[in-house]
């Protein structure tokens, strides 16, 4: 065997092109499946709830984790969600200790919404859409730990459902999914272009369900917010590039009534497969960040 | 529905009030409402390849039938509006607990 291969430098080289590849992709991976360190907290971090709850509305949490019954308006979770193939329940993201977040530590939460990790180091499924939450600037997210730290802590305990392919299958797609940095504005665009921007691509994660995916379920970055078939439905997610120019809006002012009102103002395709839940959240927002939304959606071609 | 949007044109500001469009426009969606009310025998999307019921209006056929109830409710008080400042509330409380309630719902994206 070994005879073989020095009579073929050239398999001998491919092999070894191979396995340093396959070391570098590991390495990599490594560091993308292992949780960031306590280090990665700010110093000086302090809190502003008034911006949790603002990332809260934006990411639309109580639209997967919202609980049952008298806990409708809490993120108490145990509420069926359809996923490609699948139903799942979202946990309790509550404070309370026993059942929900309330034990959790600062960055328990940020690697689960930056790594997709569990405090003990598991991969979430990616319904939950950490892949989108990655992109956030880190005082956001523990902006938004310390809000959800405020809500009333809810009792419901919320078993984790196995993921059919082993959550360890997970890894791989997750160190393709993932950006391996925060949202950096984009120079030359006003400050406006690119709240709204960033508020779209991280907690607004309107990307999960308005760009398509590829074969490895991948979203496809060249149809960026260009629609395509719904993840879930039957039927699809329109486009949300030239709104403008395909008539679908008059211009940004008319897209942020649409997002602030839906269909108490008549805007009559905002309301199916999942839009509804995501239009009441995005009301909520001030109407400063709305508007950001509005002209960053407005200026895709 | 073509007879919400002139009333939403008011609330807008892009049509002038008029309490008789009002009032005629609120009545004709009440009496649609009702008359769609019944077109939703089980089994009916099936037939329509386009369309965009989906099949939790025949699993969930209570809460389908009370937002029907709501949006016909909310269109008759809209009927009975008579000044343009009581408009937009009885407009919007249409459009949203009835219009959009239901389109949350019960109705699919498009093909
Ligand atoms: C599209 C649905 C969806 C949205 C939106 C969503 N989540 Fe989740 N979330 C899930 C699912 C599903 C899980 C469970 C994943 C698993 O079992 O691997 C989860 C898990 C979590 C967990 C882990 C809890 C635990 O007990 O391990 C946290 C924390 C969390 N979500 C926080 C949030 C926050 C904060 C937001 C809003 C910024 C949010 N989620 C928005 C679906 C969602
Ligand atoms: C759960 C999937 C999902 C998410 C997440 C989502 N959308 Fe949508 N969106 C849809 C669907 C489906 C429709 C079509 C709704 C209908 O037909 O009633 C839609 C419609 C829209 C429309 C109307 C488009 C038109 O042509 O009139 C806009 C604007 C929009 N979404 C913006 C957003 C923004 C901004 C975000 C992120 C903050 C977002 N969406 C997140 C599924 C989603
Ligand atoms: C109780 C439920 C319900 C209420 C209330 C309701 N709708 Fe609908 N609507 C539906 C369903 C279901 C569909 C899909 C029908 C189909 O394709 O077979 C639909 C479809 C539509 C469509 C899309 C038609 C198309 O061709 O795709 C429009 C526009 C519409 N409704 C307008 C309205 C307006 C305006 C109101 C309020 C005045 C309203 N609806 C109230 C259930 C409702």
């Amino acid at each position: 065997m070994h005879r073989h291969m020095t009579k073929h430098p050239l398999l001998w080289s491919l092999v070894t092109a191979f396995l340093l590849l396959i070391l570098a992709l590991a390495a990599w991976h490594a560091n993308l499946s292992t949780s960031l360190p306590a280090s990665a907290i700010p110093a000086a971090y302090a809190p502003d709830v008034k911006n949790g709850k603002v990332m809260y509305d934006a990411g639309g949490c109580i639209s997967c984790h919202r609980g049952i019954g008298p806990d409708m308006d809490k993120p108490a979770g145990g509420r069926k969600l359809k996923v490609p193939g699948d139903v799942l329940f979202p946990p309790n993201i509550t404070p309370d200790r026993q059942t929900g977040i309330g034990a959790w530590t600062q960055i328990a939460f940020l690697n689960a919404l930056k790594r997709g990790l569990s405090p003990d180091n598991n991969h979430y499924i990616p319904a939950f859409p950490y892949t989108s939450y990655a992109w956030m600037k880190t005082k956001d997210i523990l902006d938004l730990f310390a809000y959800l730290k405020t809500l009333p802590p809810v009792r419901n305990r919320v078993e984790k459902k196995p993921f059919r392919l082993g959550r360890f299958a997970l890894a791989f797609w997750k160190w393709l999914a993932l950006p391996g940095r925060e949202f950096r504005p984009v120079p030359g665009k006003s400050a406006q272009w690119n709240r709204g921007a960033y508020l779209v691509l991280g907690p607004g994660h309107c990307a999960e369900c308005h760009t398509p995916r590829n074969g490895l379920m991948l979203l496809n970055r060249a149809r960026w917010l260009a629609g395509g078939p719904h993840p879930v439905e039957k039927g699809k997610v329109p486009s949300l590039r030239n709104l403008i120019g395909r008539k679908r809006y008059k211009d940004a002012d008319d897209i942020f009534n649409a997002l602030k009102y839906g269909e108490a103002l008549g805007y009559e395709d905002i309301s199916s497969g999942g839009m509804g839940e995501v239009q009441e959240n995005l009301s909520r927002l001030p109407n400063a960040d709305l508007k950001a939304i509005a002209v960053y959606l407005a200026s895709l071609k | 529905m073509k007879n919400f949007k002139p009333l939403v044109g008011m609330v807008k500001g892009k049509i002038p009030f008029d309490a008789a469009v009002v009032q005629k426009n609120a009545a004709t969606i009440a009496a649609n409402l009702e008359k769609a009310r019944k077109l939703f025998p089980e089994g009916s999307e099936k037939g329509e390849k386009e369309s965009r019921a989906k099949p939790e209006i025949w699993l969930l056929e209570d809460e389908f039938q009370d937002i029907f109830k709501t949006a016909v409710q909310r269109a008759r008080a809209l009927s009975q509006v008579r000044e343009a400042k009581d408009l937009a509330p009885a407009v919007m409380a249409l459009g949203k607990d009835g219009c959009g309630a239901c389109h949350k719902k019960f109705r699919l994206p498009k093909k």
